[in-house]
């Protein structure tokens, strides 16, 4: 070999040139280390470790939906922390509406102040927010709801919104999904966008500080309009993938609260951690029957799926032990089944009825389901007999890949052919947005909408990528309920679209969902937060801290 | 880059590379150590070979249907019982027969992969090699940017555009693997067709082809065998590394990355679930690595990096 | 010498230009970033002018030349997940973590495999020799993931010597650099066991052995100061393994570096990142080769003249 040569021709200097150089990169890793200091006063400083948001940018309206901004910037209606209901606490004190719902008037809470000094929050900033969250470039969820009107300042602390068709459901959009952010106006004249990606300022309990790689950081403002001081001066988000690594990161200490997977809960509650959990249900789980596109005349509708026939839509729905899920994917409670998607207990339409009748229809039961199977001539009369799973991860549910196995076992068990199809969360948006998305996909509605976003996201044309039921008479009641403003109508219609996707089996309602997130005790003593929002957790202020 | 050019840097001079072996000193089971690695070769064949072979019936229960009621049973010495004797997954899978079909994939993903990326790569470089010229630029600056591009990453992009699947892997597992082949063959083949049998060959007037296949083929051949040898674990390695991303093979196929991947939260409450296929596989890399060893010892001294 | 780096310089342009066409196609194949940005009740005319806003409706080869144009001046065009940020200076934030705790890495490997070469070298084929080698076989043996969930549990929690993750002072990097590391310690320790077992064979180390140099003196000294020239070329090789280490490892020690940001990016399908991300690695990868090339052919003339 070479080196035979070498140790000949080498001279000691070029050894040692070789060496230096070692030693350089070996220096420099030891005088660079820098970033986070790892010593911090317990009670002085929280640390959250929280799955990564998706982007990294101050601009709420053009970027995914993520709590990120929660503690510094506010929405404009506030929801209470135990009962989730919008009440004037926050920066609008209170609002109305015209007898047709096309023109919202908010009264604005006067003598607030935003961070750094950029001055008292006026109805023009209402005005500046709302068009940077219309604007082209905006993401927001449900942007079209928000879209297609008119935002004036009436007066200083007066804002109105028009639109030319009626908003029902205006505030869900103001409050809830959180979905317009205030930022200061004043400080987008002086220093543009680029100053709010340097050091944007809100007027919420916590100012923003930085936002770094894997992290952001806020410190507490301690003259809130509200009157409640945060417990902690410093609060850091750390954005943590791994659910691994977030569990050892609270039993080490390194991180005082942090959201797992309900199996992991169940650990981190065996090392001594508790649990904060949501007032209400975060979220609605279930799988859709995706693909039936089958309004008259759709090319995109394909009669030959076998989930096309209701006799295997039940089917399916039988092999499903709902109970056992339970068991398996939420150990720790804090979950209950779910009658039928995107209804939810107060909400339009919602039908008693049908979550007694549940049990009786839904309920697990294998030999009905082979009874349906057979009736429905599977596998035998279908041109292709498999039942494709989608198998994607859902940021905010870590317990969806889990729950999408233990479904293939069911089918499995019963005799259907079942076969996953992996795909990434964007994946499934481009399969259902170019209407291809031809298997059952699991969904997660969070928060529970309202009953009319719902139908227009899962059940319109064209509504959202999710489609499952699609045909004329649903579409019609749709439209109808969309365009009244009377609201015993509306509710009748709902119940009506209620019961009869219900007796068409079309999904595979699962569960209603608690938001659980352990804390740790020595350092924190609790958290009330109603669970109104994606992520399932806000009021950061409301976190106490332990004595 | 180009460590082509470093491998060819010292001509390989055919008998005057090999370290001396050395004279076995004493004892006959010292010498016996050194000449057959016994135990790399009983791992092997306990843990990757048999079980791939046997599955079907070796395996006492299905690897894709568990029993819910039964799922997260611990190992039998940790409290569990015979009849999973390393313990059940989440839902209930026995981890032994997932263990014991896992091998059927882990070896198949290794040996497909390594056999088109090995057959690739080693004509590209025979031929870049043996005819030097625009061809030998064109594969080795192929080779340059195949080892230049970040591997894990075009995985990632692959499997998102494509979605994963048993053939995704295989097309990473060929494109990590065949520049390897060609950078190193190619090196051998430059100092091979300078030898005088090559010349005598072409004077006899024998085609190039055959010149490639019955002449210098055969003198590269323990070059090949060595790096594939070595390369099963990397494979078996870089299928784990995938699957932790979420773009090896599609569940529920028992495969041993895809196992450890699934069970890697549950390494406090349920350590069983990914420690038995994480031993499986650094058990089985670690005799892989040992066994290519002794063959490289024994077929290519001086062939080091892989 | 300067015509040699002449060459190799515009080698490794040529590669970074066929790798930019790689990267702006892969990702091109990899969906529309509209995807992912948008909320899952976003209907087709939200998608739609969306598209349009990203400028993703013009033609591809449109798209590319803009691509290309932009490249050529150092503008990778700006990140779509984190408006108001430019591509490259997204990734550039990031390198400096990627590159440390690499370095790291490197050193770790350096200071386990290097003893190990030499003692396994020095004790040939007895007990010591198969014990170190399992050592070093050992890093490659188990997923690194694994390896890190692992680490991070018994030293990070259990024995609680650590800090589970994050990065901050020099504790920060024992466990990620242990992680990352460990991998690389086999193939530089074969390296260095071949090439001391040469050396220690030669006749310059017989004359010090004649010449009465302690023992010590000659392995220590003399022989590994002419054997460690072999593993230095090796690590052009260890650059690249690093890098696709660090996406990996990146994750689940939550390291601030291009790795984590990689993952997700191509999640994101956030285009000018990702390919920022494989240029930038693709770019350290050639650097650090040329680098190792230059030095090499710097000690070794020989080399200039091929």
């Amino acid at each position: 070999m070479k080196v035979r040569y070498l140790t000949q021709t080498i001279r000691n200097a070029r050894v040692q040139a070789l060496s230096a150089i070692s030693a350089m990169v070996f220096t420099l890793g030891l005088i660079l280390p820098s970033g986070a200091t790892p010593a911090m006063a317990q009670t002085d400083k929280l640390v959250l470790a929280l799955t990564p948001p998706s982007g990294q940018s101050t601009r709420f309206w053009s970027t995914p939906p993520s709590w990120l901004f929660d503690p510094s910037l506010e929405s404009l209606v506030e929801q209470d922390p135990v009962t989730g209901e919008y009440t004037g606490n926050g920066l609008a004190t209170s609002w109305e509406h015209n007898k047709d719902f096309t023109e919202w008037t908010f009264k604005l809470r006067k003598g607030v102040q935003f961070h750094y000094g950029f001055g008292e929050f006026t109805a023009a900033d209402v005005v500046h927010s709302y068009a940077l969250h219309t604007g082209p470039d905006s993401t927001v969820p449900g942007v079209a709801q928000l879209r297609g009107g008119k935002a004036e300042a009436l007066d200083r602390y007066t804002v109105r919104f028009t639109y030319d068709k009626p908003r029902v459901r205006l505030l869900f959009m103001h409050a809830a999904r959180a979905l317009m952010k205030i930022y200061s106006k004043a400080q987008f004249d002086k220093e543009g966008l680029k100053g709010y990606d340097r050091r944007f300022a809100g007027t919420g309990h916590f100012r923003f500080v930085s936002l770094e790689p894997t992290a952001i950081r806020y410190e507490r403002v301690d003259n809130h309009y509200s009157g409640i001081v945060p417990d902690f001066r410093e609060m850091e988000m750390r954005f943590v993938a791994e659910n691994a690594t977030k569990l050892a990161m609270l039993l080490a200490g390194e991180a005082h609260i942090t959201e797992l997977p309900r199996e992991l809960v169940v650990d981190a509650l065996k090392a001594g951690m508790k649990t904060a959990q949501s007032a209400k249900p975060t979220m609605q789980t279930d799988i859709v029957f995706n693909g039936l596109y089958c309004e008259s005349k759709d090319p995109n509708c394909r009669r030959d799926l076998p989930w096309f026939d209701v006799r295997i839509r039940e089917a399916i729905n039988r092999s499903l032990n709902r109970q056992e899920m339970l068991e398996v994917l939420f150990p720790g409670g804090g979950a209950s089944l779910a009658a039928r998607h995107s209804m939810v207990r107060g909400n339009e339409g919602y039908d008693p009825m049908l979550v007694e009748r549940f049990e009786a229809e839904y309920g697990y039961d294998l030999e009905k389901a082979k009874q349906l199977m057979w009736h429905a001539g599977y596998p035998d009369s279908f041109k292709d007999p498999t039942i494709t799973l989608i198998m994607t991860a859902i940021p905010g549910q870590p317990e969806i890949p889990l729950q999408m196995e233990m479904v293939h076992q069911y089918l499995t068990k019963v005799g259907f052919k079942v076969k996953f199809k992996e795909v990434d969360h964007a994946g499934v948006g481009a399969l259902g947005r170019a209407r291809k998305l031809y298997a059952l996909n699991p969904l997660r509605n969070a928060p529970p909408r309202p009953t009319e976003i719902a139908f227009r996201a899962f059940y319109s044309n064209p509504g959202g990528p999710y489609q499952g039921w699609e045909d004329d008479w649903t579409s019609a009641r749709i439209k109808e309920m969309v365009n009244s403003v009377d609201m015993k109508e509306r509710d009748q219609i709902a119940r009506r679209l209620f019961n009869y996707l219900y007796e068409q089996y079309v999904d595979i309602p699962l569960f209603e969902v608690f938001t659980q997130i352990p804390y740790n005790p020595k350092v924190v003593s609790g958290w009330q937060f109603p669970g109104a929002t994606t992520s399932g957790y806000s009021h950061f202020h409301l976190i106490k801290a332990a004595k | 880059m180009s460590s082509d050019e470093q491998k060819s840097v010292a001509p390989i001079e055919p008998g005057s590379e090999r370290p001396p072996e050395p004279q076995p000193s004493s004892g006959r089971r010292r010498a016996r150590w050194r000449n057959y690695p016994v135990v790399s070769i009983f791992i092997l064949v306990a843990l990757l070979v048999f079980p791939a072979i046997t599955a079907d019936w070796l395996a006492p229960h299905d690897p894709l249907q568990g029993s819910i009621p039964d799922r997260r049973e611990p190992p039998v010495f940790f409290g569990g019982t015979w009849e999973y004797p390393l313990g059940t997954d989440r839902i209930g899978r026995d981890i032994l027969s997932r263990i014991i079909h896992g091998a059927k994939v882990s070896l198949s993903i290794s040996l497909i992969g390594i056999f088109f990326g090995g057959v690739l790569g080693t004509l590209l470089g025979l031929l870049a090699g043996y005819f030097r010229g625009w061809l030998d630029a064109v594969v080795m600056r192929l080779v340059d940017i195949s080892l230049a591009l970040p591997t894990i990453l075009l995985a990632l992009v692959l499997a998102v555009s494509v979605g994963p699947s048993f053939q995704t892997v295989i097309i990473v597992v060929v494109f990590v693997l065949w520049a390897f082949y060609a950078r190193q063959v190619r090196g051998e083949v430059l100092s091979i067709r300078e030898r005088d049998f090559v010349a005598r060959a072409r004077v006899a007037g024998n085609s190039h082809a055959r010149i490639i296949v019955r002449h210098i083929l055969p003198n590269v051949a323990n070059t090949i065998i060595v790096l594939a040898t070595l390369q099963v674990g990397s494979v078996i390695i870089l299928e784990a590394a995938l699957s932790f991303l979420g773009v090896g093979i599609p569940k529920p196929t028992p495969a041993w990355g895809l196992m450890v991947a699934d069970g890697r939260q549950l390494i406090v409450s349920a350590w069983w679930i990914s420690l038995f296929p994480g031993l499986a596989i650094t058990l089985t890399v670690l005799a892989l690595n040992l066994f290519g060893d002794w063959v490289r010892d024994r077929l290519d001294p001086k062939l080091t990096q892989v | 010498m300067r015509r040699f780096l002449a060459i190799r310089i515009a080698q490794s342009l040529l590669a970074m230009l066929a790798i930019s066409v790689i990267a702006f196609g892969m990702t091109h194949l990899s969906g529309s970033p509209v995807d992912s940005m948008l909320p899952e009740d976003a209907g087709p005319e939200e998608a739609a002018q969306l598209t349009r806003e990203l400028g993703l409706d013009r033609p591809i080869h449109v798209q590319y030349f803009k691509f290309l144009g932009r490249v050529m001046t150092g503008n990778m065009g700006d990140s779509i997940m984190s408006p108001g940020a430019s591509a490259l200076g997204v990734v550039m934030d990031r390198m400096p973590a990627t590159l440390l705790l690499g370095g790291f890495a490197i050193i770790v490997s350096t200071i386990i495999a290097i003893p190990i070469g030499v003692l396994t070298a020095v004790y040939r084929d007895t007990a010591f020799d198969a014990a170190g080698k399992i050592i070093a076989l050992l890093g490659q043996a188990a997923p690194p993931f694994w390896l890190g969930i692992v680490l991070i549990w018994v030293f990070g929690v259990t024995l609680d010597w650590f800090p589970t993750s994050g990065r901050g002072g020099f504790s920060h990097f024992v466990l990620p650099a242990i992680a990352m590391g460990w991998f690389q310690v086999a193939a530089l320790m074969r390296i260095t066991r071949s090439s001391m077992l040469e050396v220690l064979d030669s006749e310059y180390i017989k004359l010090a052995r004649v010449k009465g140099v302690p023992e010590w003196r000659i392995i220590w000294v003399h022989a590994l100061r002419n054997a460690a020239i072999a593993p230095l070329t090796y690590f052009g090789v260890i650059a690249g393994i690093i890098l696709t280490g660090s996406v990996v490892i990146e994750t689940v020690f939550v390291w601030p570096g291009a790795g984590q940001l990689a993952v997700e990016a191509i999640r994101a399908r956030d285009f000018p990142v990702v390919q920022a991300v494989v240029l930038t690695f693709a770019a350290v990868f050639i650097l650090a080769n040329l680098l190792v090339d230059t030095l090499y052919a710097y000690v070794d003339p020989r080399i200039r003249y091929r």
